[in-house]
C-alpha cells in the first residue's frame, strides 16, 4: 500500500496524522524489520526495538521531509542512521547487561529458518565493516540498485561500488558453499554450535 | 546462474528474521502509537515555546544599547584624575581627607600648597 507523502505532510488533526502514519508504518513494518535484521547480522531483538526507533524518529521528522527523495528513500536513511546509532553503543549495552549473550541474541521459540545457517552468516557479515555490510546487504539482499543505496546512505555512488567490491571478495570465501535451497534442494545444514 | 548469484541467492532465502507473530505485531503497533502519543504534546507545545523563548532573548539582547568601554570605566574618575594631571594644583585639593598623604609626604605636601599660594 503506497501512502502518498503529501497526505503524510497535510496539517491534518493529530488523530488523522496519527491514523495516516500507523497505516504507513504497517506497510513498512515487515520490509523494515527484515533490513535492520540483515544489518545488525542477525539480531532478531534489536532489529524490533531499531524499527519502532526508526517509526518514532519517522513520525517526529515528518514535517521536516521536503520530498527530495521518495518517502521510502527517506524511512530506509533514517533506518539505517537507527543501525548505526544501535552499533555505536552496542559496546556499552553488552557492559552493562546482566548476560550479554542472552541481551543481544534472543533464541526464537519458533524459528521458520535454519537457526544455524543464520548463525553463520550473521557472523560473516559481522566481519565486513559497517560501510560494506550496508551496501551488501541493501543491494544484494535488498535490491536496491546501487544509485538508490547511495542515496539511502547519503554515499557517492562510487563509493558504493568500491564497498560492494570488498565485501562480495570477503563474503564469497566464506560463504560461497550455499546453494539456495529450491534450487539445489535443501541448503547445506550447519552444525550446531558447541 | 553464477556462483556468486548461487550463494547470494541463498543467503536472501535463508538470511531473514522469523515471521512476526500477529500478537507480537499488534503489540509493537500498540507501543509506537503510545510513544508518538505521548511526544504528541511535547511536538506542539514545547518545542515552539522553546523556540519562542530563544528567539524573544535573541530579539532582547540585539535591542539592547550598545556599550563600548571608555576611560570614564576606570575606578579613578573626575577631580581626583583632574589633580594628578594638573600641575597647579595643590595636595588639599586633592582629598578631603587628612590621612591621604602618608606623614613624611604631607609636609612636602604643605611645602608644594606653600609654593604655589606664593605664586
Amino acid at each position: 500500500m503506497e501512502i502518498a507523502a503529501s497526505r503524510l505532510k497535510a496539517d491534518a488533526p493529530p488523530q488523522m496524522r496519527a491514523e495516516q502514519f500507523a497505516r504507513f508504518a504497517e506497510a513498512r513494518r515487515e520490509r523494515a524489520l527484515r533490513l535492520a535484521f540483515r544489518l545488525l547480522s542477525g539480531d532478531a531483538a534489536a532489529a524490533e526495538d531499531v524499527v519502532q526507533n526508526a517509526f518514532f524518529r519517522a513520525h517526529r521528522a515528518l514535517e521536516g521531509f521536503r520530498g527530495d527523495a521518495s518517502l521510502d528513500t527517506w524511512f530506509y536513511r533514517i533506518l539505517v542512521r537507527e543501525v548505526q546509532r544501535h552499533q555505536r553503543w552496542r559496546g556499552l549495552r553488552r557492559l552493562f547487561a546482566a548476560d550479554p549473550a542472552q541481551a543481544e541474541r534472543a533464541p526464537d521459540p519458533h524459528p521458520t529458518a535454519d537457526p544455524a545457517l543464520r548463525r553463520r552468516i550473521g557472523r560473516a557479515l559481522e566481519r565486513l565493516s559497517p560501510g560494506q555490510r550496508e551496501v551488501f546487504v541493501l543491494v544484494h539482499l535488498e535490491e536496491l540498485s546501487v544509485a538508490e543505496t547511495a542515496a539511502v546512505l547519503g554515499k557517492a555512488v562510487g563509493t558504493v561500488k568500491s564497498h560492494l567490491h570488498r565485501a562480495l571478495a570477503s563474503l564469497r570465501v566464506e560463504l560461497q558453499d550455499l546453494r539456495p535451497p529450491t534450487l539445489d534442494g535443501d541448503a547445506p545444514k550447519e552444525e550446531e554450535e558447541p | 546462474m553464477s556462483e556468486d548469484e548461487r550463494w547470494i541467492e541463498a543467503v536472501r532465502r535463508e538470511f531473514v528474521p522469523d515471521t512476526l507473530r500477529p500478537e507480537r505485531a499488534a503489540e509493537l503497533r500498540r507501543e509506537l502509537a503510545r510513544r508518538i502519543a505521548a511526544d504528541e504534546p511535547r511536538r506542539r507545545f514545547a518545542l515552539p515555546a522553546l523556540a519562542g523563548a530563544v528567539v524573544a532573548a535573541l530579539a532582547l539582547w540585539l535591542a539592547a544599547p550598545v556599550r563600548i568601554a571608555t576611560n570614564r570605566d576606570a575606578s579613578v574618575t573626575g577631580a581626583e584624575i583632574d589633580a594628578y594631571v594638573d600641575p597647579d594644583a595643590v595636595a588639599s585639593e586633592i582629598s578631603e581627607r587628612p590621612d591621604y598623604l602618608p606623614a613624611d609626604y604631607e609636609n612636602l605636601a604643605l611645602l608644594l600648597d606653600d609654593d604655589a599660594a606664593e605664586r
